[in-house]
């Protein structure tokens, strides 16, 4: 079973799930419901941010690309509320290789440096393991 | 004949032989007597005072000569102006001569003219000559001393008078070395000196100087005449002229275009080294000749034919042996108050401009193609998500019997099916291209049909379309195909960017405009915006915002599109204010209306 390889850590984990695409949701919310996570999950920005100051999950997964508010934008907004400020991100993408070539334009703030990157299409065990990682990583700090 | 004989001869006939106007008058100032000349000259003169024949005058005249005579018996010269029988003046020279009488009165006097009228009037001339001649004349001794001087060196130089010609004309105290005027002095020549001075203002001077003997040929010369002529001013015109010519003629020979020129009876006068490479002709054979066919493209020798002023082509080919070479030329009618002076060709070899230009398209549509491929990987990872999701979860609900998850797993493969399915197809399309169809297409035309496209369905969903033509558009070559679904496109994304918006009822706006030598068309909304991400994003990747809707692929067939034009996209975009997608063709870059170009874009789209 997925996550098997990894020490379990004491309680299962809730985890925001926020993309556009419904059949990632879908997929990525089996997998985390498969290994015994509770996933959450929001079609859009401004229903993840409300869902996140709701339910403090442990870690939310952002999609970068999504209509109105982008997850750079969400992200940025989450690091400067006070609240919900160290929860981990981790953003869900495509274009990892061209977004860290992106270099801002004048007057713009360098894009930030997210706990962590899920590659599309996510593989479920590398998707789980990389969950735990961010996690443990966050509460050693 | 004895001399008693000769005597007597000559004293009967002197009198009347003499050249010279003899009369005699007597104390009442009445003419006696006189000679053949006189009476030739002045007429009758029976019964007639001097005065009347001499004068027309019926009183004697103040300071009389005669009368002089007539007082102290003294001979006396004198030089008056007479009338003579028609009335015209003559200058004399008289001599006066006293006759005396028995009681030692002086009874006659003799009066003996010489008639110096043209001498007279040659010295005036001489006179004249010499001073109002513009240059500076002086007469010079053998110690180089200025005798006399005329009116242009007195106002030049000032007083003169004792002083040497080089201190004059040179201030210096010695002579100068190869002296003309001395020459002169030694060999009775003339002779002819260039030499440099000074003006009066200190200023270095240039003079031509002839100097010439003032006596006839064998006698001692005494003078010296010597003439200045001032060519500083001619000299140093003649200098720039020169310069001026060379740096011209430097122009024309370094110049990288072509340069022709005829004179005003048609004759080729300049060909330039350029214009020698780029004609494959040779100044040598061409100069003087009048075949201007194989100089000037047939639009200019139109020009000439209809007497026009000028042309400007920015792109025409001139045949050189069995070669079509494209240039741009420029060509006028050289006049000078409207008379033909002759006419100038300029020619630019566009040879390698074209060859560039194909070089740098080609470029270009590679690196569309490179996007293209590196796109599409972003569009195959997404299906590729729903069919490992749609696995997983079929997967799942088989390992542990859930039928939900085997129904929702299934589902999702079939979307994706389907997906990969529109994906293919659309992307083949893209692929696979089309040979563009180009013809003379105006671009508010299919604005306007754009627009009446989409206005309807936008209206309903609350967003106003509208189009803003500038009527100075002229026709451009274009795909009208391929254009007409770009703008469609861009308008598509500009309404679907509006109803994302969180301000409804938005504005999107169709605009056609010509400026500096590019044709825009441009289409702006006042939507959702985008920030850099997308932006960056926007044209680089299968990259939609649009989640299940889109492809990603629109963008990039517009980009392709407008590349094929030889155009660009630019984006003004503000996030939450909206968007302006231009699109830019420069007017230079279009295709061109022959089969070659033709082929080489249907070429250039294949994957």
């Amino acid at each position: 079973m997925a996550g098997a390889h990894y020490p379990p850590l004491d309680r299962p984990l809730s985890v925001l799930l926020i993309d556009d695409e419904p059949d990632v949701l879908t997929y990525l919310a089996a997998v985390l419901e498969q290994a015994g996570h509770r996933p959450l999950v929001a079609s859009n920005a401004g229903d993840g941010f409300a869902l996140l100051k709701q339910e403090r999950p442990d870690v939310a997964c952002i999609d970068i690309v999504m209509p109105e508010e982008t997850g750079i934008a969400l992200f940025r907004r989450i690091r400067s509320d006070p609240e919900i400020a160290d929860t981990p991100v981790i953003f869900i993408t495509a274009l990892r290789p061209e977004l860290t070539a992106i270099t801002p334009a004048a007057g713009e703030e360098a894009m930030p440096e997210p706990d962590g990157y899920i590659e599309k299409p996510p593989d479920a065990k590398a998707f789980l393991a990389t969950i735990v990682e961010v996690v443990r990583e966050k509460r050693r700090q | 004949m004895d001399v008693d004989a000769l005597d007597e001869w000559i004293h009967s006939h002197l009198f009347d032989q003499v050249p010279q106007a003899i009369s005699v008058i007597d104390r009442e100032y009445r003419v006696c007597k006189t000679n053949h000349r006189y009476t030739e000259i002045f007429g009758t003169w029976h019964d007639r005072t001097c005065y009347d024949v001499l004068k027309g005058r019926s009183a004697r005249c103040g300071g009389c000569q005669a009368a002089q005579v007539f007082a102290d018996a003294q001979p006396r010269t004198t030089d008056d102006v007479w009338l003579d029988k028609d009335g015209r003046r003559g200058h004399y020279v008289v001599r006066l001569v006293p006759i005396p009488g028995e009681d030692d009165r002086v009874e006659y006097v003799m009066e003996m003219a010489t008639d110096i009228t043209e001498s007279t009037k040659l010295e005036r001339e001489h006179q004249i000559l010499f001073e109002r001649t513009p240059c500076y004349v002086a007469v010079l001794d053998r110690d180089l001393r200025m005798v006399r001087a005329n009116e242009a060196l007195r106002t030049t130089f000032g007083d003169h008078s004792g002083k040497l010609c080089h201190e004059v004309y040179k201030h210096r105290s010695d002579r100068c070395p190869n002296c003309p005027a001395l020459r002169s002095f030694e060999d009775g020549q003339v002779h002819t000196e260039e030499s440099v001075g000074v003006r009066q203002d200190g200023k270095p001077a240039r003079y031509v100087v002839t100097t010439a003997p003032l006596a006839r040929p064998g006698e001692p010369i005494e003078y010296v005449i010597e003439i200045l002529h001032d060519v500083t001013d001619v000299l140093d015109l003649k200098d720039e002229l020169e310069r001026e010519r060379l740096f011209l003629r430097s122009l024309v020979d370094h110049s990288i275009d072509g340069i022709v020129a005829t004179e005003a009876d048609g004759k080729i006068a300049v060909l330039n080294p350029a214009a020698e490479g780029l004609l494959a002709l040779t100044a040598e054979d061409t100069i003087g000749s009048g075949d201007l066919a194989r100089v000037f493209p047939e639009e200019f020798l139109e020009v000439l034919a209809s007497r026009g002023a000028s042309c400007v082509l920015p792109e025409t080919a001139i045949r050189v042996g069995n070669e079509d070479i494209p240039i741009r030329f420029s060509g006028v009618v050289l006049r000078d108050d409207g008379r033909v002076l002759g006419s100038a060709g300029f020619l630019q070899d566009l040879r390698e401009v074209k060859r560039l230009e194909r070089e740098k398209l080609d470029a270009e549509r590679l690196a569309a193609v490179g996007q293209t491929v590196a796109g599409l990987a972003h569009g195959i990872k997404n299906i590729l998500t729903g069919l490992e999701g749609g696995m997983f979860l079929l997967r799942w609900g088989v390992e542990d019997d859930r039928k939900d998850k085997f129904q929702q797993g299934w589902e999702m493969l079939d979307r994706n099916f389907d997906k990969i399915t529109s994906f293919v197809r659309e992307f083949l399309s893209f692929a696979k291209g089309r040979v563009p169809v180009v013809a003379p297409t105006d671009s508010n035309r299919i604005v306007t049909e754009v627009v009446e496209l989409y206005r309807e369905a936008a209206t309903e969903k609350g967003v106003e379309v509208t189009a803003e033509l500038d009527p100075s558009v002229g026709e451009a070559n274009l795909d009208t195909e391929a254009i007409h679904s770009s703008l469609a496109n861009l308008v598509s994304n500009a309404i679907d960017a509006c109803l994302v918006s969180d301000h409804k009822g938005g504005h999107v706006t169709v605009r056609t405009r010509e400026r500096d030598g590019r044709l825009e068309l441009e289409v702006e909304d006042d939507g959702c915006g985008m920030d850099y991400e997308v932006k960056r994003k926007v044209f680089t990747t299968f990259f939609t915002t649009k989640g299940t809707e889109g492809t990603g692929l629109g963008l990039l067939v517009t980009k392709k599109a407008v590349q094929e034009h030889g155009g660009s996209i630019d984006i003004d975009s503000t996030p939450g204010a909206g968007s302006v997608f231009r699109i830019i063709l420069p007017r230079d870059r279009l295709p061109q209306l022959t089969p070659e170009d033709d082929e080489q874009q249907g070429g250039g789209s294949a994957v």
